[in-house]
């Protein structure tokens, strides 16, 4: 039998043959990040024994303030409703872990890293290229790092939050879509310039 | 002609030092940059511009904004051309190609003046009344008249330019950038709010540009404008936006603006969007979009050379050319007489002052005198003489009351009259967002009353008409709305301003003629649409006595204008018929946008490949990269079939689906929607939502379930599986992913909260990939080691986990084909690797990949139905045949008591059936319609129509399923099916046509 | 475009929204008790008010949230929004809930039998 670490895996954004580069100068540069350990996480914000269970294994609480987000060594914890989060990891382990600490609660972890792919934003021009199809006002007084937000950009809903004062926007995207949304910050960053970049 | 003979050697902000080569109608011209198209050829002498819509009169220009009415342009060749442009908004450009419209052969002797001639002909309503009748001939009127009508042509092709949209939001939205609003962005900006400001022309300062005898804080305006200017550039939350119309204001203080990104470039830089629209929210709007000058209705008043006074003075002051060498200024105000004092001062003598007022005093009147002009008081221009360019006028004492003349008439030559019969204040986008209009006697116009939204006015579009005024007021605003939207600060001081003093307006809404209205000469209230007085007179005589039924009888108001400069005077003439108060007869509704908007910007990036996204599976690029043909399915792009070289369609299906029955088959079904339930009452809810029974599925279990709506109605179908204690996995049809994952969350939130249920989406988590086929074991078998595929260890309707080619995967045994069949889940990234490894453990097999249609074929000869082909959002789980998967042993379940309405049972609802063409190789078209008693020609009866239609291989003939009245107890009927060129005789069935007996599924 | 705040993720474009239609109408926990007529009258009326009107909307694009919205149909004003499971607090969402027709219906009284029994 093969081993795993040898099949053939293609991300998302594989297909479209995407050359790494571009001008030093671009305003914005683009990259895939596609295989971070993504999970749903559901459960009630008022039951302790949950918030402290999912302490217990992220290192930190799931924020229970809307469009925030929390962080530890071991994930970044995203509000998305008032009983769900997006946590990123780069634990590949972290779903069972998860699963394991809440078992027994009112919960649910689900798996959902290759549901998804993350395109990362970045650039003094990030800003101008998100503010063209996302309609969720991004000015420094109302948006910044740790903040996270559901909306639409372009013709479809993503999630996605600032991690820097780059600005720096990381944007979730259902994997089917994921081409659509390359193509369309492409697109609006061509004024700006554009570079490419690999994840890592 | 020797160029630019009418600039005036000292005036206008046109940079000399930059000329511009431009042509019109062919003919190559000389203007400065900072010119518009309307400046540059008044400064070569051209007033001739276009023809009228309706008796294609000779047309100049009338205004120097966007309010013109006349003066409209075709722009541009090939793909980048655009009609109906404003030539005083068009900056000029080297290259600028500008063509005049609707004149036909040439703009100097055009054939439709014709109609100008028998304009008796052409009374209000003349469409109406001409040609609705006959009916059956308005296609042949309807050819002509849009051939010999119309404004603009549309270009030909693919429009080749960027558009842009971008979204917004600020504290403070301020509309123009004229004083008030300048003095608003000025206050607002300093309390530290973030204000954007926005202006449709080129250049700051709006109104002042235009004048030369004002001061403020004892500087020229332009001086003031440009400090202004300077400071708000320097703060850095303020947005300034030039050569942005605000098109539109919508609910909510949501605002759209069209900016001319590079319009006035020629050609854009590379990338660089031709038009951007703006989409903006803002918490407080403050609009200073000023006001509109209105013409007087006399006498042949749309004649080449008529042009608004207040037009005249920016021409001169702005733009430093001169409209006419000798004036006739036509005025019921004051504000006119600055014109003539700007003409003086340009060197433009003012023949005459026509003024219909009786007694005209103050220091603008001194001054005039003073300069020896001659001022007719209580007088009218009762006629003008020359076609293409004035050339006299005749004017008369009025009579008492205003509506009759009297004396002889005292002829005045001149090549220019400018005319003013006083102010509307540009409350458009204050109207748009529903605020409510006040009539203003003293102004004789409507000005702004209670406002229903977050928003202020200021200045002239306020009808605060001075200067001191409205800097004062634009300052209070623009501060009071920054402190709305949450920021602290005071207003500044209010700059000291001077200008002329001004008195009183007469209205008078027609200037009466030598004859009676409509007799001799015409009397134009709105000069786009080729509205008269006498038009609007009789159409109120017809009875059309609503403002709005006035509007769409006579057309005034309409067209690229909108009416911004004939609606009062017309609905004033209006209310004088009616014998009525103007503010009774009220307006017609305004609408967005506020000037035309091209579609490009409104589009925006959503062209070509972004047009619409789509969804592809990773399993996509070996489709692509082996010869699949696709279809659209919702967003998602799906493998259609695979045909090998030279096949056709047919050939090609018949293949696949053989393959499948007889050896395997494989499809990319990862489209499939997939939700994730989790929690202790997954099973209640399943059982609440699907019309079968849920409670009892074991780990490991499959069932297949039908959901209805409320109503009773078909809503989804699909496979649900309990892969844990309290956890299940469902899929739903693929269009239906989204609807169905709202559905359950609407039912938890909304009437079950209680219930302990968590659903996510999982639909791309999972490439899968399904076998078919009685082979299909075999091949899987080759590729996992750690399942058990005999029938007993892994039955229909089970899942099991395990791993396959390496993969951690999990299998389903289920099927849509009938065939002994696996689904293969794994996760995402490995659905390409599993796909390839399939293709070649599949080899020795003939393993054959297959596309949606196989799929369709395969389930039709079992009659399993597909939601939303065999469904409609009428058809109920009875009309299928499929009471089977309805409990009657639940309580309750959505759709329930609907479903118990007796008429939901009728026999006469149309009923799934199988339909037999009697020829067996006919294949039905889809959506072809059955009837019982054939006539020679439709219309017939219908009972219903073809839902699914394929040729069979494995049953040797065509087969076809259809909603049918009655169906179920139509078994053995012949009935038919009219084509265009035929008609199909078929015999209807059970909706099964292959393996009745279901014994193909364990293989 | 109306500006519609949730009551989570706050102000927000209307198009991230889903339209529930009219709110407050209780699902019948005895359905098999109502007439044909009964039933037809909890599915399918539906109040068509010019004024204040209670309505749900969904955070769709968002949190995925379903809440009330008392809106003034006339004029797009927003009056209240407030949880799901609860009743309108405003003067006019009071007036709105309890002059709608639907408060007498057979199935609204069906409703809340099944309510109190539970």
């Amino acid at each position: 039998m093969a081993d795993l670490e040898t099949l053939t895996t293609r991300t998302a954004l594989d297909p479209m043959d995407i050359v790494i580069g571009g001008p030093s100068d671009a305003g914005v540069t683009l990259t895939e990040i596609p295989f971070q350990t993504r999970l749903v996480l559901r459960g009630l914000p008022s039951d302790k024994k949950f918030t402290a269970a999912v302490k217990g294994a992220l290192g930190v609480e799931p924020p229970s303030k809307p469009g925030t987000v929390t962080s530890s060594k071991t994930a970044r914890v995203l509000w998305t409703a008032p009983n769900e989060w997006m946590v990123y990891s780069d634990d590949t382990g972290l779903a069972a872990t998860l699963t394991k600490a809440v078992a027994g609660l009112h919960a649910a972890v689900t798996e959902v890293t290759e549901h998804y792919t993350l395109i990362r934003l970045s650039g003094r021009h990030a800003r101008d290229v998100m503010i063209k199809g996302c309609a969720i006002d991004l000015h420094p007084r109302e948006f910044g790092p740790g903040q996270c937000v559901q909306s639409h950009l372009g013709r479809i809903t993503v999630l996605f939050d600032q991690t820097d004062e780059t600005p720096s926007y990381h944007i979730l995207v259902r994997a089917s879509f994921a081409e659509y949304l390359w193509m369309y910050l492409e697109d609006a960053g061509l004024e700006f310039g554009v570079r490419i970049e690999a994840a890592g | 002609m020797s160029g630019q003979s009418f600039r005036i050697r000292d005036k206008g902000r046109i940079d000399r030092s930059k000329p511009v080569r431009f042509t019109f109608d062919g003919k190559s011209y000389e203007g400065f940059e900072g010119d518009t198209l309307a400046s540059a050829l008044i400064a070569n002498g051209v007033h001739l511009i276009g023809r009228s819509f309706k008796y294609h009169r000779p047309r100049g220009i009338l205004a120097a904004g966007s309010e013109e009415p006349n003066a409209l342009i075709q722009l541009g060749g090939g793909n980048k051309s655009e009609p109906n442009l404003r030539a005083t908004q068009i900056e000029i450009f080297d290259g600028l190609e500008a063509a005049s419209q609707n004149r036909w052969p040439c703009l100097k002797f055009d054939v439709g003046a014709v109609n100008s001639v028998f304009h008796r002909l052409f009374p209000a309503g003349f469409y109406y009344k001409t040609f609705m009748w006959p009916a059956s001939l308005w296609l042949k009127y309807e050819h002509v008249i849009r051939h010999a009508a119309g404004l603009g042509k549309a270009p030909p092709d693919r429009d080749p330019d960027r558009y842009e949209k971008v979204h917004a939001h600020a504290d403070v939205l301020i509309v123009g950038g004229g004083p008030a609003g300048l003095a608003a962005a000025l206050a607002a900006g300093k309390t530290g709010a973030r204000v954007i400001l926005a202006d449709e022309t080129a250049d700051w300062g709006g109104s002042l540009l235009s004048e030369s005898d004002c001061e403020i804080d004892g500087k020229e305006p332009a001086r003031w404008v440009e400090e202004s200017v300077a400071e708000l550039e320097a703060m850095p939350e303020v947005t300034l936006v030039k050569r942005c119309t605000i098109t539109g204001y919508y609910d909510h203080n949501y605002l759209t603006g069209l900016e001319r990104v590079s319009d006035h470039l020629g050609a854009a830089p590379e990338h660089t969007p031709r038009q951007r629209l703006w989409k903006i929210r803002a918490k407080r709007v403050v609009l200073a979009t000023g006001a509109l000058e209105r013409p007087l209705v006399f006498t042949d008043n749309d004649r080449p050379g008529v042009m608004l006074s207040s037009a005249v003075r920016t021409y001169v002051n702005r733009y430093g050319v001169l409209p006419g060498r000798k004036t006739v200024i036509f005025t019921n105000n004051d504000d006119a007489y600055r014109t003539a004092l700007a003409l003086e001062d340009a060197h433009g003598r003012v023949a005459a002052i026509v003024d219909v007022r009786t007694s005209v005093t103050g220091p603008l009147a001194d001054a005039v005198r003073a300069k020896g002009i001659t001022v007719y008081e209580n007088h009218g221009i009762v006629s003008v003489q020359g076609t293409q360019k004035v050339t006299s006028v005749e004017v008369m004492q009025l009579d008492a009351n205003g509506t009759g003349v009297t004396g002889t008439a005292k002829s005045v030559n001149c090549d220019l009259i400018a005319m003013s019969g006083g102010w509307n204040p540009t409350v458009h986008l204050f109207s748009q967002s529903k605020g409510k209009l006040t009539w203003d006697t003293e102004m004789a116009a409507f000005i702004p009353g209670t406002a229903s939204q977050a928003l202020a006015s200021t200045g002239a579009c306020n009808g605060t008409m001075g200067l001191a005024d409205s800097l004062k007021e634009g300052l209070k605003l623009g501060a009071e709305a920054a402190r709305e939207a949450g920021h602290k600060g005071r207003a500044p001081a209010a700059p000291k301003a001077t200008e002329p003093e001004q008195g009183g307006l007469r209205p008078l809404w027609i200037t009466p003629g030598k004859a009676k209205l409509g007799r001799k000469g015409k009397h134009f209230v709105d000069f786009q649409n080729d509205v008269t007085a006498a038009d609007v007179q009789l159409a109120a005589r017809e009875g059309y006595r609503s403002v709005e039924h006035l509007k769409r009888y006579t057309t005034t108001g309409m067209g690229t204008d909108q009416g911004k400069t004939s609606n009062v005077n017309a609905l004033a003439i209006l209310s004088d018929v009616l014998a009525s108060d103007i503010p009774a007869v009220g307006t017609t509704t305004f609408r967005p946008p506020y000037t035309p908007a091209t579609i490009g910007a409104y589009t925006g990036r959503n062209v070509g490949k972004l047009f619409e996204p789509v969804r592809k599976t990773r399993i996509d690029e070996w489709a692509r990269a082996n010869g699949a043909k696709f279809e659209h399915v919702g967003q998602w792009m799906r493998a259609w079939y695979f045909p090998k070289q030279g096949e056709t369609f047919r050939q090609a299906i018949d293949r696949e689906v053989k393959a499948v029955r007889d050896g395997c088959g494989i499809l990319d079904a990862s489209t499939l929607g997939k939700i994730d339930i989790q929690g202790p009452d997954a099973a209640e809810f399943l059982n609440r939502i699907y019309t079968n029974a849920w409670l009892k599925l074991g780990v490991g279990r499959c069932r297949y379930g039908l959901m209805l709506k409320e109503d009773g109605m078909v809503m989804d179908d699909g496979v649900t599986t309990c892969i844990g204690e309290n956890h299940y996995h469902m899929t739903t049809t693929t269009g239906g992913a989204a609807n169905v994952l709202s559905w359950l969350e609407e039912w938890h939130q909304t009437e079950w909260p209680d219930l302990k249920v968590f659903f996510s989406s999982v639909t791309e988590q999972w490439s899968v990939v399904a076998i078919n086929g009685p082979k299909s074991r075999a091949v899987l078998q080759k590729l996992c080691e750690d399942v058990d595929f005999s029938a007993e260890a892994f039955p229909f309707m089970a899942m099991k986990e395990g791993t396959v080619a390496g993969i951690p995967a999990r299998l389903y045994r289920i099927s849509f084909t009938g065939e002994l069949s696996f689904e293969i889940n794994v996760p995402a990234r490995y659905g390409l690797a599993l796909w390839e490894a399939l293709m070649e453990a599949g080899k020795e097999f003939d393993i054959t990949p297959y596309g949606t249609e196989t799929m369709h074929v395969l389930r039709a000869e079992k009659g399993f139905i597909i939601v939303g082909q065999e469904t409609d959002g009428t058809v109920n789980p009875l009309d299928l045949g499929m009471d089977w998967i309805v409990s009657k042993k639940k309580p309750d379940f959505v759709g329930k008591r609907s479903l118990e309405r007796e008429s939901m049972a009728s026999p006469d609802r149309k009923q799934l059936v199988g339909l037999l063409t009697e020829d067996p190789q006919t294949v039905l078209p889809e959506g072809g319609h059955v009837v019982e008693k054939l006539k020679p020609e439709p219309p017939m009866e219908m009972l219903g129509h073809v839902t699914s239609s394929y040729y069979s291989p494995n049953c040797g003939r065509s087969i076809a399923m259809a909603l049918i009245k009655g169906g179920h107890a139509r078994h053995g009927q012949t009935l038919h099916v009219p084509l265009e060129d035929k008609v199909v005789k078929v015999t209807v069935t059970e909706p099964r046509f292959f393996d009745l007996e279901g014994e193909r599924i364990d293989g | 475009m109306l500006h519609i705040t949730c009551p989570w993720c706050g102000p927000r474009d209307d198009n991230e929204f889903h339209y529930g239609g009219e709110a407050h109408i209780l699902r019948p926990a005895a359905p098999e008790k109502l007439s044909d007529g009964e039933w037809a009258e909890y599915l399918f009326l539906k109040q068509n008010a010019k004024g204040p009107f209670l309505e749900r909307w969904s955070h769709s694009a968002g949190c995925r949230q379903w809440f009330n919205v008392v809106r003034n149909t006339a004029t797009d004003e927003i009056i209240e929004i407030y949880p799901m499971g609860e009743l309108p607090k405003s003067p006019e969402g009071i007036k709105a809930y309890e002059g709608n027709w639907r408060r007498q219906s057979a199935a609204e009284k069906n409703a809340k039998a099944g309510v109190s029994g539970t």
